[in-house]
């Protein structure tokens, strides 16, 4: 048993990717009460004591920004983004794998893309040393998520598509269709 | 030429089972590039952000998050048996108790499957034990759930109002008729399905015990008349008013009624920041589209095209479009994508920008519950544990049910604009 856990021990990038993405997970839940408790005090604030931090209404908006694109990452490595898996649940296994290949390739070269532009959009908004309305900090950090995102999307799906190649993607859930054991999943 | 090439990609992409943000941002950089302006590339991850970076969007997940505090406590629990102890001894008692704890649950969660999950559990062997055919319970919960799209504060409301910058308030009212609408025609069928088929009555409550579940759910019926009241009160925006409504549900469900510790409030922070993560990228992707689309007047060549068109026709090709996009992809999306195609048209035909939002969430509604691929079909699945066969045939009475309610709000405009013409 000791043996064939040894035989079948998750690689290693793919640990630090799951390591990478509880990270992520953990973030934005804690950016998410972040939002909550800043848009809730400054309103709250506004109304018992009269003061409310300047800068609440930018800070909430730049988490979300931050939770929008970074957090996508989780959800693309867990292939839980929203889809229509009307082929994908009609399909065998083989051909599935195949699909889930194609999207690994397009969702690389869409998030080259993103990156290099977003990259692009970062160095030239920090690079002026704009800062942000109310709260003292560049304005380029709006922008640096998308690059931050895009990069870490771009990792999720080359590595959809390197597991696609090697036959070791995990069983995909489609709404409605018969569970597919990992045996068959991986052909 | 450009635009054929765009939807050609993007359907190529969706067909491969890609996510629905990759096939917009496929279509939009590639026809962007080949097709678009001279303009710098950064111009589509600057719409992005500017997609996102809105005060008032921070309303959705808030919104969101404040669903999911909910839909893990015991506020459903309470509210369900407080409808019962008024109305659970008449005829249909139980199943119109359902749709009303659906309705109030609505108005607190603003999500289409939170009450399937919530109240679900609690109800449906209570509906079968009573006489209600499993079809009957499944089709009514999954379908009553919807409610929550249309009552305020519903999410795809608030959607459609930030893409056409109209009024959240005056989409919310609109909301609250068609859902008020939507609540009356359920009742009245749950109460003629019980008379039709002699289900039993439930066992009347006295007054003191009527009380005493009033005093349990007051806590919760708190939160929507704090959060509405703020609302139009003037109190509060909606955004501040999603903050409050998530801090309330955490108040109410770890202090007063100590069913969750502050440790879950942590985990349903995590869960909903994907689920945002989820809808948030769409919107992002949706708004580089848009942009792309506005640079090539693609929407002024749809007005153009429905520039013959009288106000009824444009009303049934928006209901056919969105019924059709409804029964493959999640309200949310086809809000984003659809609505600013359409829009220009819509308001060129005369039709009130409130009117026509209350049109589109009540057939993105219809579209949760439709098949093959209505959302609330699969979590029904999970949470009955019935056959995607069994589920779709006992929504279809229902579905029915929806399109008259879709027909009276498309067809008779002041039955959804009555209330916001009062603001």
């Amino acid at each position: 048993m000791t043996a064939q856990t040894n035989t079948k021990r998750t690689p290693i990038g793919v640990r630090l990717l799951d390591g990478l993405q509880s990270v992520v997970t953990w973030a934005a839940g804690l950016a998410l009460l972040c939002v909550t408790l800043t848009v809730f005090i400054n309103a709250t604030g506004r109304y018992l004591t009269g003061w409310s931090f300047l800068g609440g209404e930018e800070l909430a908006r730049l988490l979300t920004v931050w939770i929008t694109f970074v957090g996508a990452f989780a959800l693309v490595r867990k292939e839980r983004h929203v889809n229509i898996d009307l082929v994908l649940g009609a399909v065998g296994p083989g051909f599935q794998r195949l699909m889930r290949g194609l999207s690994g390739a397009v969702g690389i070269a869409v998030m080259s893309y993103l990156a290099w532009t977003s990259y692009q959009l970062s160095a030239f908004s920090l690079g002026t040393g704009q800062m942000g309305t109310t709260l003292p900090v560049p304005r380029g950090l709006f922008f640096l998520p998308v690059f931050v995102g895009s990069v870490l999307m771009l990792i999720a799906f080359v590595e959809i598509l390197i597991r696609a190649v090697l036959n070791t993607l995990p069983p995909l859930e489609v709404m409605g269709a018969d569970p597919v054991s990992p045996d068959e999943a991986n052909g | 030429m450009h635009v054929l090439v765009l939807s050609a990609v993007a359907l190529c992409v969706l067909l491969i089972g890609a996510p629905i943000f990759l096939a917009i941002m496929a279509g939009t950089v590639i026809t962007f590039e080949a097709f678009g302006p001279p303009i710098p590339s950064m111009v589509i991850p600057q719409r992005m952000v500017d997609g996102v970076n809105k005060f008032s969007l921070l309303a959705i997940p808030l919104f969101i998050f404040a669903a999911d505090i909910i839909a893990r406590g015991q506020i459903g629990a309470r509210l369900l048996r407080l409808a019962d102890a008024y109305v659970g001894h008449i005829t249909g008692g139980l199943a119109i108790a359902t749709v009303l704890a659906c309705a109030l649950f609505g108005a607190m969660s603003g999500i289409g499957p939170a009450a399937v999950v919530s109240i679900g559990p609690l109800v449906f062997p209570a509906l079968v034990k009573q006489g209600y055919s499993r079809g009957f319970a499944v089709g009514l919960i999954t379908t009553s759930s919807t409610l929550a799209m249309l009552i305020p504060p519903g999410v795809a409301m608030i959607l459609y109002a930030l893409q056409t910058n109209s009024s959240i308030g005056a989409m919310f009212l609109a909301g609250l008729m068609a859902g008020s609408v939507f609540t009356s025609v359920l009742c009245a069928y749950a109460f003629a399905y019980a008379k039709v088929n002699g289900v039993q009555r439930g066992r009347k409550l006295d007054w003191k015990q009527r009380w005493t579940a009033t005093k349990d759910a007051i806590w919760a019926l708190g939160l929507p008349v704090f959060v509405l009241g703020g609302i139009y009160g003037g109190a509060f925006t909606p955004t501040e008013a999603a903050a409050f409504a998530c801090v309330y549900a955490i108040v109410v469900e770890c202090v007063l009624y100590r069913s969750m510790r502050l440790r879950e409030v942590f985990y349903a922070a995590n869960q909903s920041a994907g689920t945002i993560a989820v809808l948030l990228i769409l919107i992002a992707a949706g708004t580089a589209l848009t942009y792309y689309l506005t640079l090539s007047q693609v929407p002024q060549q749809v007005t153009q095209l429905l520039a013959g068109a009288s106000m009824i026709e444009v009303l049934l090709i928006i209901n056919v479009v969105f019924l059709i996009a409804g029964m493959f992809v999640d309200p949310n999306s086809a809000i984003i994508v659809l609505t600013p195609l359409i829009f220009q048209a819509a308001l060129a035909a005369g039709i009130d920008p409130i009117h026509l939002g209350a049109v589109i969430v009540a057939n993105v509604a219809l579209g949760m519950v439709s098949p093959p691929f209505g959302l609330n079909l699969f979590i029904g699945i999970t949470t009955f544990k019935v056959s995607y066969r069994e589920v779709v045939v006992a929504v279809l009475p229902f579905i029915g049910l929806m399109l008259l309610v879709l027909i009276i709000i498309t067809y008779i405009p002041p039955v959804v604009l009555w209330l916001p013409g009062l603001m």
